[in-house]
């Protein structure tokens, strides 16, 4: 059961990463870039999760992939409040 | 000459200020080049013929810039730009430039009424400070 | 530092929904709303991560359901980006 909320978890963030990508596409804003990269890395934190023999995310360093996710959605909000 | 009040503007022209223009100011900017076809514009030119500041006009450029209107020229020491006719949406510039003239109430409250475009939506929507537009 | 982390994530989450509905509310662009409701869902998955890491497991165990309002929150804001006209 988990694995199967788990690949639907990573099928979702793959498809949004890709949404956001052609939002940047279409706009060249790079807020939409940002998003796009920062959902795509949580796919690959499911995945990884995946791989590390089911072993319970407290232990894992995987959390700094997570961190690494949203460090990149605070520096796309910083980048478009900063004055030009 | 009198016109009639409930004229629609035509459709072309509301889709062209939908996708392409998100103030006043830029359509000022986008009809004062293209008036000058060739003619090539800094964005201090533009501020000082419009009374703008340089700030908002230098935005402005770089937003009709994005929106494939303006062409830009990088020279060494200064940014400027020019319209660009070959643009896909150069033929409706003067359908636009005869409505802004014959109707330009209409055309100023068409341009703070429209739907917001969801993308600049989103994208505004983490602009801490609502002030720069 | 597991915990740091969590929180952290757990506030940019709460941080981009607040942007995202405030923006709905003012532009009224339904894309916004969905997108902001999927980032309410990852701050519950991140809060319920945060919940598991402090109780011990024969007392709370929630690494069933703990990634569900994320899934939830995901698949809402698809529905909008492929619903949605843009």
């Amino acid at each position: 059961m988990i694995d199967f909320i788990s690949g639907i978890l990573t099928m979702g963030y793959l498809v949004a990463g890709i949404f956001f990508l052609r939002f940047w596409r279409d706009t060249r804003d790079r807020l939409f870039a940002m998003f796009g990269a920062a959902f795509f890395i949580l796919a690959v934190h499911r995945i990884g999760l995946e791989f590390s023999n089911g072993a319970p995310e407290r232990t894992t360093a995987w959390y700094f992939v997570r961190l690494l996710a949203f460090l990149l959605i605070i520096v796309a909000i910083v980048d478009k409040n900063r004055k030009k | 000459m009198n016109q009639p009040a409930d004229e629609p503007i035509p459709e072309i022209v509301r889709r062209f200020i939908i996708d392409h223009i998100g103030s006043v100011e830029a359509l000022e900017i986008l009809l004062l080049l293209a008036a000058g076809t060739v003619r090539e514009y800094t964005a201090e030119e533009v501020s000082r013929i419009l009374c703008t500041s340089l700030e908002s006009a230098a935005a402005r450029l770089q937003e009709l810039h994005r929106s494939k209107l303006l062409a830009r020229v990088e020279t060494a020491n200064s940014l400027k730009y020019r319209f660009d006719p070959a643009a896909p949406g150069a033929k409706v510039v003067a359908d636009l430039e005869k409505v802004y003239k014959t109707r330009r109430v209409s055309v100023i409250s068409f341009i703070y009424s429209n739907p917001t475009d969801p993308l600049r939506a989103f994208s505004d929507a983490f602009r801490l400070r609502k002030d720069e537009s | 530092m597991a915990d740091l982390i969590y929180a952290l994530c757990t506030l940019t989450s709460i941080v981009c929904a607040v942007l995202l509905l405030r923006g709905y509310n003012q532009s009224r662009s339904r894309l916004l709303f969905w997108c902001g409701l999927c980032f309410v869902g990852l701050a519950l998955h991140n809060i319920l991560l945060i919940i598991d890491l402090k109780t011990p497991n024969n007392v709370l165990d929630l690494s069933h359901v703990r990634s569900l309002p994320a899934v939830a929150g995901v698949l809402v804001m698809i529905f909008g980006l492929i619903w949605e006209k843009r």
